[in-house]
């Protein structure tokens, strides 16, 4: 073997994999170094530098509950480190590969049967390695009236997704649509969360908590065990979906016009909603100026204060391009939608020179013919084509994202957005700054807060990749002594960003990796996930 | 006017090429569909293609693992208004990649391509090129990828080298 699990002995490493292959069959166990290979990361801040790549030592893929729980005792036995991926397509977080470089990666693809879609309640239970993609294939062959809640792009898992807190734009936050849980424990024990505990499963989807504490977000971006069945609130297809758009001329105008649609969000009358500056997101083809209004945006926006509110108002009128936007979207029966929009319009027009648009209604059924790909997602038709916008940019070895939340108010938009900003003109190349000094789209998914995900595009330079990671360091730690911590992070980053939840003396992952010490004692589950490192590796740990 | 007829002709040939309606099911309005369905990584579903064997199996491998990227050009039934489309809406990431490399001189579109051999397949469907990730054997198996080479290589007028 050329790359062993850490601590691991040839001999003890070589009779694991005979008890895996024992267990799913040789074919899929992958020990050569050309199968390895498909499990690296393909957007790896360290495709460059090899000595610092993370790689699997070997993959073993189950097909059954029974095999993940065998697979899991023979780890416990040989002290194994395994990492878990669905369908591995975690992009720009780690994809599939493991945290701890030398793990053997449990593949879940072939895990891939939708179990229930129950069109009474509303629900269906999936493993975790259907796709968003196959889901939807499955849905639409049963002719049944629900939506694929798809993040863009859909070859992702429903379980991996929600699990580590994805979102789309069918339900916005994914993981909050999750109902019953089965998880395969470190012990190799099986458990089901809620009233899946009961001797009948009648209840598991129903009801949420079942008795006693609630236990499913333990299994969110955690080692503490692998979910191997989850069942999912399903959205009706309704007869209407619209979305509208706020635009304005004055800097100062996104205060009024966030505060309107949140209060919206806050009556249950919108299912997302967005905030954006067109004008302070200035694209221009690779290599080019681009037009004059451009080029003066990006001279504000490189300046400290980020240009004064009169300066952008003066910029938005010459060029006639909005610097303030909100928008909102809106589904259920087209009275109603119709009705909200109306009073969308009515709400909004309190704000003076403001300029209401509806930006697009479409009726159920769709024709999907009709529907561009790349905009599909939004009407849960899960597709990999918005990949297209990447031909925009230099994306030769993929990116990274940086992904903090601030609240959805402007004050907390504008201060995060000059804290990037100061971070960067500090300690960034100029040749790095433009993806952090513009205002990439800001989404509430969550009603209360806004998510971001600033792209660190990968080099063929490794000079410059660390100047990249070296920056996202400092983002990181800039944010967080603000507040503003990320909700999501590659695998290579993930003790970084935990690092930032400190609350007396790092409380919380104190906390968590006393349960991982209690519940994995051999520390076999992802070791280092979410920062969380069992006993017998965090001496070794920064 | 001849960018359209030029395009409708693509569309005609790819049509013929692939035997089937390339048209996705509208879903709940429609009766039940009469055939199974199969994914589309584009967005939707296909069914089944009617060429043989393993050539028509790899059509149903390109439908969901590749068109998502690798798809022609995407035309709205409104020829004037698909070409106002952004380049994002028209082209899937590998067909706008491969346009801005071989600059015509090959079709950008996999599946009009004749000059593929399935050494060259086989090695970006295990290493990835560009944003493109590598694919795992428990996604497309060998023998998917065996049928996927079948279907790209189908258009080829010499025999593939030998490797």
């Amino acid at each position: 073997m050329d790359t062993l699990p850490p601590r691991m002995s040839n001999p003890d490493f070589a009779a694991a994999l005979q008890k895996f292959a024992d267990v799913v069959g040789e074919e899929w166990v992958f020990t050569s170094a050309e199968d390895r290979a498909l499990y690296n990361d393909s957007y790896s801040p360290f495709a460059v530098e090899p000595s610092l790549q993370l790689v699997a030592a070997a993959a073993v893929a189950p097909a059954s509950v029974e095999q993940v729980q065998h697979v899991v005792r023979v780890a416990n036995k040989y002290k194994v480190p395994l990492y878990t991926i669905s369908t591995g397509r975690n992009l720009g977080y780690g994809g599939s590969s493991p945290t701890q470089s030398g793990s053997v990666v449990v593949d879940l693809k072939r895990m891939n049967r939708v179990l229930e879609v129950n069109a009474e309640q509303g629900y269906l239970v999936v493993e975790p390695g259907v796709s968003f993609i196959e889901l939807y294939r499955y849905i639409e062959e049963l002719g049944q009236p629900f939506m694929v809640a798809t993040p863009e792009p859909g070859w992702g898992s429903p379980i991996g997704n929600a699990l580590d807190h994805g979102v789309s734009f069918v339900m916005g936050d994914n993981f909050a649509s999750a109902r019953g849980l089965e998880v395969v424990l470190p012990s190799g024990d099986l458990l089901r969360t809620g009233m899946g505990a009961l001797p009948s499963d009648r209840l598991w989807h129903a009801f949420p908590y079942g008795f006693g504490p609630y236990v499913n977000g333990l299994f969110s971006q955690s080692n503490f065990g692998i979910v191997t069945k989850m069942g999912f609130t399903l959205a009706r297809k309704s007869e209407m979906q619209a979305a509208f758009s706020v635009s304005s001329s004055k800097s100062d105008d996104l205060h009024p016009l966030l505060a309107t649609v949140q209060a919206m969000r806050e009556e249950g009358l919108l299912y997302l909603s967005s905030a954006a500056s067109p004008l302070r997101s200035p694209m221009a083809p690779p290599g080019q100026p681009g037009p004059s209004h451009v080029r003066r945006a990006r001279q504000l926006l490189y300046r400290r204060d980020g240009g004064t509110p009169q300066e952008w108002d003066q910029l938005s009128r010459e060029s006639g391009i909005a610097v303030s936007v909100v928008s909102g979207n809106v589904r259920g029966p087209s009275r109603i939608v119709e009705a909200t929009l109306e009073y969308a319009r009515e709400q909004f027009a309190k704000i003076p020179g403001t300029e209401f648009h509806v930006d697009s209604t479409r009726r159920f059924p769709l024709d999907v013919d009709d529907i561009l790909p790349d905009v599909r997602p939004q009407y849960g038709i899960p597709s990999l084509w918005p990949f297209a916008s990447l031909a925009m940019g230099d994306t030769r070895r993929g990116m990274y994202f940086f992904s903090p939340v601030c609240r959805a108010t402007a004050e907390d938009l504008f201060a995060i957005r000059q804290t990037i900003r100061e971070v960067v003109l500090d300690h960034a190349d100029e040749s790095m700054r433009d993806p952090f000094l513009g205002w990439i789209l800001a989404n509430t998914v969550y009603p209360k807060a806004f998510i971001f995900a600033y792209p660190f595009a990968i080099s063929d330079d490794a000079s410059i990749n660390r100047k990249g990671r070296e920056l996202f360091t400092r983002l990181v730690q800039a944010c967080g002594e603000k507040g503003w911590g990320e909700y999501r992070s590659h695998v290579a980053f993930q003790s970084e960003v935990m690092n930032q939840y400190s609350f007396n003396d790092h409380a919380l992952r104190r906390f968590l990796e006393s349960m991982k010490d209690a519940i994995d004692p051999n520390g076999i589950l992802a070791p280092g996930k979410s920062g969380i490192w069992p006993k017998r590796f965090r001496e070794s740990q920064p | 006017m001849k960018k359209a007829l030029i395009s409708a002709r693509l569309r005609a040939l790819r049509a013929i090429a692939t035997g089937v309606a390339l048209s996705v099911w509208a879903s709940d309005a429609l009766p039940k569909p009469p055939q199974q369905l199969f994914e589309s990584s584009i967005g939707g579903v296909v069914t089944a293609s009617q060429l043989p064997g393993v050539v028509g199996q790899g059509y149903l491998v390109f439908a969901k693992w590749c068109a998502g990227c690798h798809a022609a050009a995407f035309q709205l039934a409104d020829q004037a208004a698909t070409e106002k489309l952004s380049p994002v809406s028209r082209l899937p990431l590998g067909t706008n990649l491969l346009q801005q490399r071989y600059k015509g001189a090959v079709p950008a579109a996999l599946e009009q391509r004749a000059d593929l051999t399935s050494a060259a397949i086989g090695f970006y469907v295990r290493h990835g090129s560009n944003a493109m990730p590598a694919l795992r054997k428990t996604e497309v198996s060998d023998a998917d990828l065996e049928a996927l080479c079948a279907y790209l290589t189908r258009n080829r007028r010499q025999p593939e080298p030998s490797q």
